[in-house]
């Protein structure tokens, strides 16, 4: 497989991974502030930013890795992508305003409205992927996208199942107990809409298992999904930490069905991808970044479990008044 | 019927002149919160350290808006000027990749320092976490400004070849890192995003000064202390602009001869050519200019006998509108007046005027930040203008470049209509927080 397209998929798939974490902790934060939200918010409130920041990293990346892609792209999804970009603003606004608001009731307004911005963006977003994967609606000579052919099943399914797989994440991740067997049927429900939205739409390259490295990548998926169901349901720990690998594995399966392909089988992206110059300084940008940011991570995580350090005078005057 | 091209057109320049707002504060605020939390560790100064963390919550409010008008910029390059964009990616594409590993840096970091403040055992370490969000910040400004540098002085490719049969040869994309204009433009950016930034801060602080009326003399004293440490900010910051500003100005004659001969005026390459001040163009001469003999070769040669470029060298089609010189005259008159405002401050204080309790001083910040931000926005203007046709110089026109979408038009006006919301939003929104969280709590006083 080319790297450059692994690489760009790689970055899409993290992407796309935190993106449908945010997307479940939008729906469940608007169906229930009180019940859902104050859990899901420490993780948040760090993440957020990173989200973002992924959202950056993937377009630029894109640019850098196909930029003869570029024309076509930019010139046929203007209409939904700026669109998405100003639901994106609001996102990050009124999450950033929520944090410090400091009434609850002004907080739960501002949160409803991240919620929805953070939801509309992804609904645009998912209609350009599968615009993008499926080529419905897309006219690669006129660079031209119809938008009323968004709603087309394999999108319409898409953007359901995806909604559904992305609460069953956040469920696993946070550990919301609940109705066990509602969360696995949740997420079958997801996966299951994926693969007869793939099949009845345009997009037969999903799914259709050419080689028998997709028909095992998607067994191994299915048994990973399976594992982290019964994990969940089952109430360990372990499932916390899986749930985003398998997000993550999954996604990227996905990419490696639909490979190298784009718009259906009309654009194939090796024949766009950076000249040997070019992919050569980015795969090493992207290596030398990559590990930068996995550092950088890994401190956020480290300093995040760290227990408060508690000022010595503090907790004298805390002992006098008890 | 107008064509896409001015949407277009439009939209980005007003995208890009609200994100330069975001961004200069964005820049300030690290290097401010910083400085207010080691003079509070080091002189145990409980204004400081109150400054810091309420400056903290400020910090995170314009980072979280900022950061997504400067995806929404991001998404603008591409989707408005997609052949453009397509250039770029096969020649000068490093830069803007590596700024988002700077973003990353800083967006990480500041979950540190904000969500961790209270897991460092000393208060250093924690400041240190803003010195790398300030990296951060401050490359993000470095690296996007080499992709205009590019622009400005395209190299890393064969141009002749290029402009003969549209292909791409002798490809060298670390030379973006690199262009003629790369470093002088990197440093009066940096600069000047510095010098706009602290002079906003300067304004606010003054304003709450003038309208802290009768409260609490300790909160008076907390804003005073802000001011203070704002104003020594910005004289390095003023300082900087000024010195890269006359570099600035100065290497333009020789590296970017045409966008220099639109902002001098100058039709003809000439020796001994004056400065001129004012004037237009007008059936192929100048008129109604004040010119100030040799000074203009002197300051962009160091010789009267040094010859400067003129307009006439190049084809007219391609000269940029000459309204540029008036606002490089603007430009030149508020840098002087900025200089002035400087010594102004060091009279009053001759003068034994108390610069942190005088009204009318503090008038004076207020229209000096004004002045600044001005500056700032005039200045990435004049710029942008001066290369026009060009989008790169010499090698793509805007025109080229544009989409012809005529859904640019509708999405236009809905840049400015959100932009119009979330602006003042913002700062309802803050004014709403600060309220709500009292300095006197933040100062121990209640």
């Amino acid at each position: 497989m080319n790297m450059i397209y692994l690489l760009n998929h790689a970055i899409f798939a993290a992407f796309l991974s935190l993106i449908t974490v945010e997307v479940g902790i939008s729906v469940l934060g608007l169906a229930g502030y009180r019940e859902y939200w104050k859990r899901m918010k420490p993780y948040l409130m760090p993440m957020w930013e990173i989200n973002g920041t992924f959202a950056v990293f993937y377009v630029v990346a894109f640019e850098a890795m196909y930029p003869q892609l570029l024309t076509l792209v930019g010139t046929a999804y203007i209409a939904p992508a700026l669109v998405a970009g100003l639901f994106f603003i609001l996102r990050n606004a009124f999450l950033s305003y929520s944090e410090y608001i400091g009434s609850e009731k002004h907080e739960k307004r501002l949160v409803s409205v991240y919620g929805i911005s953070t939801v509309i963006v992804a609904v645009l977003a998912i209609s350009i992927l599968t615009s993008a994967v499926s080529g419905t609606g897309v006219s690669v000579p006129l660079q031209s996208i119809s938008i009323a052919a968004f709603a087309n099943a394999f999108n319409i399914l898409a953007i359901l199942s995806i909604v559904l797989i992305s609460i069953f994440c956040v469920k696993a991740l946070f550990g919301f107990r609940g109705n066990a067997v509602l969360d696995i049927g949740i997420v079958a429900l997801g996966i299951l809409g994926m693969m007869i939205g793939a099949y009845v739409g345009p997009s037969y390259l999903l799914f259709s298992l050419r080689s028998n490295l997709d028909f095992a990548l998607f067994v191994f998926e299915l048994l990973f999904l399976f594992v982290v169901a019964v994990l969940h349901a089952s109430e360990k720990r372990l499932a916390r930490f899986l749930v985003l690998p398998w997000l993550f594995s999954a996604i990227l399966a996905f990419t490696v069905f639909q490979y190298p392909y784009l718009f259906g089988m009309e654009v194939n992206m090796l024949a766009y991808t950076a000249s040997g110059t070019v992919s050569g300084y980015v795969i090493l940008i992207t290596v030398a970044g990559g590990l930068m940011l996995a550092a950088s991570l890994l401190f956020l995580l480290y300093m995040s479990m760290r227990r408060a350090i508690v000022i010595p005078s503090a907790s004298r005057r805390n002992r006098k008044k008890a | 019927m107008l064509s896409p091209v001015i949407f277009d057109r439009f939209d980005m320049g007003f995208s890009l002149a609200v994100h330069i707002l975001l961004v200069i504060i964005g820049m300030i605020l690290p290097v401010f919160i910083l400085c207010a939390e080691i003079i509070g560790t080091k002189m145990k100064d409980r204004y400081y350290l109150a400054l810091a963390r309420r400056l903290t919550l400020a910090f995170v409010v314009f980072f979280g808006v900022g950061t997504a008008s400067g995806t929404l910029v991001a998404a603008n390059l591409l989707f408005l000027w997609p052949k453009f964009m397509t250039f770029v990616g096969q020649v000068a594409i490093l830069p803007v990749y590596a700024e988002v590993f700077a973003f990353f840096l800083e967006a990480v970091f500041i979950g540190v320092y904000i969500y961790s403040a209270d897991k460092f055992r000393s208060r250093y370490a924690h400041a240190a976490v803003m010195v790398l969000i300030a990296i951060g910040a401050a490359l993000s400004a470095v690296f996007i400004t080499m992709l205009n540098a590019f622009m400005n002085t395209p190299t890393g490719f064969n141009i002749g070849a290029y402009l003969s049969t549209g292909k791409l040869v002798s490809l060298s994309p670390l030379a973006v890192f690199n262009t003629p204009s790369t470093l002088v433009e990197v440093a009066h950016v940096v600069a000047t995003s510095y010098f706009a930034g602290i002079f906003v801060l300067v304004a606010y602080f003054a304003f709450r000064l003038l309208s802290a009326g009768k409260r609490n003399e300790e909160v008076r004293i907390y804003y005073r202390k802000a001011l203070s440490l704002a104003l020594v900010i910005a004289l390095f910051a003023t300082f900087a602009a000024i010195a890269t500003g006359l570099i600035t100005i100065s290497s333009l004659y020789s590296i970017q001869p045409e966008k220099y001969a639109a902002l001098e005026l100058d039709l003809y390459p000439t020796s001994h050519a004056p400065e001129l001040i004012g004037g237009f163009y007008s059936n192929g001469r100048i008129v109604d200019a004040i010119a100030i003999p040799n000074l203009q070769s002197i300051l962009a040669t160091g010789s009267a006998a040094g010859v400067v470029p003129g307009l006439s060298s190049f084809p007219k089609n391609t000269w940029p509108p000459l309204f540029v010189h008036f606002m490089f005259d603007t430009l030149v008159f508020f840098a002087f007046a900025m200089g002035a405002f400087f010594i102004l401050l060091l009279i009053l204080k001759f003068a034994k005027i108390d610069l942190l309790r005088n009204r009318y001083v503090m008038y004076l910040y207020i229209i000096a930040a004004v002045v600044a931000v001005f500056l700032l926005e005039d200045g990435w203007i004049m710029s942008e203008i001066g290369r026009q046709p060009w989008i790169i110089y010499s090698v793509m026109t805007v025109a080229q470049a544009a989409n012809y979408s005529a859904s640019t038009i509708p999405i236009a006006i809905a840049v400015v209509l959100f932009y119009a919301f979330i602006l003042p939003f913002t700062a309802f929104i803050l004014k709403l927080i600060f309220s709500n969280r009292q300095l006197e709590l933040d100062l121990g006083i209640k």
